[in-house]
């Protein structure tokens, strides 16, 4: 079965099942490939949204807490977005340079790329959410961008990506991490933008 | 009164396998439910009399769901509810947009004794299940006159099963028919209570029309239960 038809016999059943991509784009060219890496916080927070479920204890296996980026752990639902602006980057879209391999307990990036203009930083524009309904196809689209410059004056290898939201008062929680398929070089003065483009096709409009 | 319905083994089968699917091409699995109805004089030992899998999150439900992980800065052409717009439609009629900024630690399904705004709720009208819906068809309201019946407190478990890898919320609600006669009980659903428009307010999340309809006599109580699970958990 492949993705087309799995959200078709989903949507016979009056599923809705979101599928997600990722779009890199750097100097011209386009790396292409799907967003496979939902982490545990994603998990708990979609089980805490719909069955409004909270199972306590110790972050991990059976119990619904969350971990924030700075390592703490919570266990409420809530989200304030992915919009971050410019510069800043507790949250939204996310580049790394780390190699570790994916975990369902990622609650980081392996080596986020921060920002700035120093070695191996990269200046972040404001991520971007922009939703378009298609009544041919009963679908949400929406896509998450966001573009970070190299001024670093030198090429900076990313390898890993991600999204992440934040709530208030304290939370910043990483929902997707994806190790790329295959490392982008950013040359100095070139922008690397990522779109993460979330489908949701309903059963009827 | 013996079981007039019962979850169809191939078609819960159906599912399971689509989720193990959806895992396989590394996609979040959906969320389902299924939901159960006992009737009886004594609240203590209700009989079984239909037991299916909810077959209708409506509208609000995804259009929350997409809030709670985007909560997006809605454009114009997309500030209103029904096809392509994404406003929630509360079950008092009004549409808002969801806005769930700030953290809520009430139970959403949760409701407290006579309140109809939280829970499971159950309803005499006969409209067919729509993916639009926003009310029940025909709800019951909670008392002891004509065609009313009285709304208990719902409880609630939440649990996770390491055999099948996901969180389980139930909801259990009984209401009581105290009316002087018999009330004909032909659909169910879920009242969520959450932030939509800047405060909270009550708006349904699940309707299910019954195949067959249920009559509770006078005297009698019908519990419904409402069993959420979670998306599926990958091993890694």
């Amino acid at each position: 079965m492949n993705t087309r038809q799995l959200v078709e016999r989903m949507k016979a059943r009056g599923i809705v099942i979101p599928v997600a991509e990722w779009v890199l784009v750097t100097k011209g060219r386009v790396y292409r490939f799907p967003a496979h890496s939902w982490v545990r916080n994603a998990y708990n927070q979609i089980s805490m949204w719909w069955a409004d479920v909270r199972v306590s204890g110790t972050y991990g296996e059976g119990t619904t807490l969350f971990k924030n980026m700075s390592g703490s752990t919570g266990n409420e639902r809530g989200s304030g977005g992915v919009a971050a602006g410019a510069g800043n980057t507790e949250y939204g879209i996310l580049f790394g340079r780390g190699s570790s391999p994916f975990s369902l307990d990622d609650y980081v990036l392996s080596q986020k790329i921060e920002n700035g203009t120093g070695t191996n930083q990269m200046e972040y524009q404001e991520t971007t959410v922009v939703p378009t309904w298609d009544g041919g196809t009963n679908t949400w689209t929406v896509e998450i961008s966001r573009a970070a410059v190299n001024n670093s004056g030198g090429s900076i290898t990313v390898t890993e990506i991600g999204l992440a939201y934040y709530y208030q008062p304290y939370n910043r929680i990483l929902l997707v991490r994806d190790v790329l398929p295959s490392a982008i070089d950013v040359a100095d003065a070139q922008s690397l933008t990522a779109t993460y483009t979330l489908t949701l096709e309903f059963p009827e409009g | 009164m013996k079981i007039i319905k019962d979850i169809d083994p191939k078609e819960w089968a159906e599912l399971l396998d689509l989720e193990r699917e959806a895992l396989k091409l590394h996609h979040m699995p959906p969320a389902l439910a299924t939901y159960q109805l006992l009737v009886g004089k004594d609240p203590l030992s209700p009989r079984l009399v239909y037991r299916d899998i909810s077959h209708s999150w409506v509208r609000n439900a995804y259009i929350q769901a997409l809030n709670c992980i985007l909560r997006m800065s809605v454009p114009t052409e997309y500030q209103f509810y029904g096809e392509g717009g994404l406003y929630i439609r509360t079950i008092s009629g009004t549409d808002k947009l969801p806005d769930i900024s700030t953290p809520y630690s009430e139970y959403i399904y949760v409701g407290s004794a006579g309140n109809t705004g939280k829970g499971p709720v159950a309803g005499t009208g006969n409209a067919a299940e729509s993916f639009g819906a926003w009310q029940l068809d025909s709800i019951i309201p909670h008392g002891t006159g004509a065609g009313k019946m009285s709304y208990g407190l719902t409880s609630y478990s939440f649990s996770w099963d390491p055999a099948s890898r996901r969180f389980k919320a139930e909801y259990v609600r009984n209401l009581l028919n105290s009316s002087g006669n018999t009330i004909t009980v032909t659909e169910v659903g879920m009242h969520m209570y959450a932030y939509v428009g800047n405060r909270i307010d009550s708006y349904l999340a699940i309707r299910d029309l019954l195949e067959t309809a249920i009559n509770v006599a006078n005297g009698e109580q019908l519990q419904i239960t409402y069993t959420i699970y979670g998306p599926q958990l990958p091993t890694s």
